[in-house]
């Protein structure tokens, strides 16, 4: 038989566990947000490559990326959990996406391919897998 | 050769105040609300709380201004997470029957 001692301690740990389940489940949001946000870097990248040629163009882009970009955020701040290691993990997921455009899979895209469609949207694919990644990694764990 | 409830820490032993660890462990950052609905604490209970846990330096609380409103923001910090995380192994001792064995536990 369990002293009451025991009992307090397991009394104690259910509680525990309770509230930090209950706590995980409310950030389950965050993988959505991590999915919607590699999909806005995946439609940006595209149409900026193949569809906006113009100085317009890329203008008018740019102010459909910040937009959405703000109304995501919004969304975000609208949420009262935050998963541990959530800007850890979105910050990893914007480095390797912008660094590969930047500097490795952009430059050869626009060199082998030009403007052509599929490549870029290949590519844009590739560069927006960490925030699949990231939300894969996030709804597995809330 | 110490009984692992000597080795339990004072700032979280209360129910509440394990209970609140329990919910900022679990996360990065949560808003005060969540916390006392999650922990069903009033505001005032809660602020005291979170008082005791903010001086042993295991919380920090953080206030945002939006717009008009005022949210507060808590997150437990490194030295709340090790220290809940030993409150629970020293939890799972006692509640395993462990406690009473000679040497079921040593000082940190």
């Amino acid at each position: 038989m369990p002293n009451e001692r025991e009992l307090s301690a397991r009394a104690a740990l259910e509680a525990a566990d309770r509230a930090g389940r209950r706590t995980r489940e409310a950030t389950s949001w965050y993988a959505t947000y991590l999915l919607a946000t590699g999909l806005l870097g995946f439609t940006w990248i595209l149409v900026l490559n193949t569809v906006a040629e113009s100085m317009a163009g890329h203008l008018v882009v740019g102010a459909a990326v910040v937009a959405a970009g703000i109304v995501l955020e919004r969304w975000a701040r609208a949420h009262a959990a935050h998963p541990r290691g959530a800007t850890r993990r979105r910050l990893t997921a914007m480095v390797v996406w912008f660094g590969s455009y930047l500097f490795v899979v952009g430059p050869l895209v626009r060199w082998q391919a030009g403007n052509a469609v599929a490549p870029w949207a290949a590519a844009s694919a590739l560069m927006a897998s960490p925030f699949l990644v990231a939300a894969l990694l996030e709804r597995r764990r809330s | 050769m110490t009984h692992p409830r000597k080795l339990l820490d004072g700032a979280i032993h209360s129910p509440a105040r394990f209970s609140v660890m329990a919910t900022l462990n679990a996360v990065e950052k949560v808003e005060f609300g969540f916390v006392r609905d999650t922990v069903e604490l009033s505001d005032s209970a809660l602020s005291q709380h979170l008082t005791k846990l903010a001086d042993a330096g295991y919380v920090e609380v953080s206030k945002v201004q939006e717009g008009r409103r005022t949210r507060t923001w808590l997150s437990a910090t490194p030295a709340g997470r090790a220290a809940f995380e030993q409150h629970v192994a020293l939890l799972n001792l006692i509640a395993g029957g462990h406690g009473d064995e000679p040497g079921a536990a040593t000082e940190p």
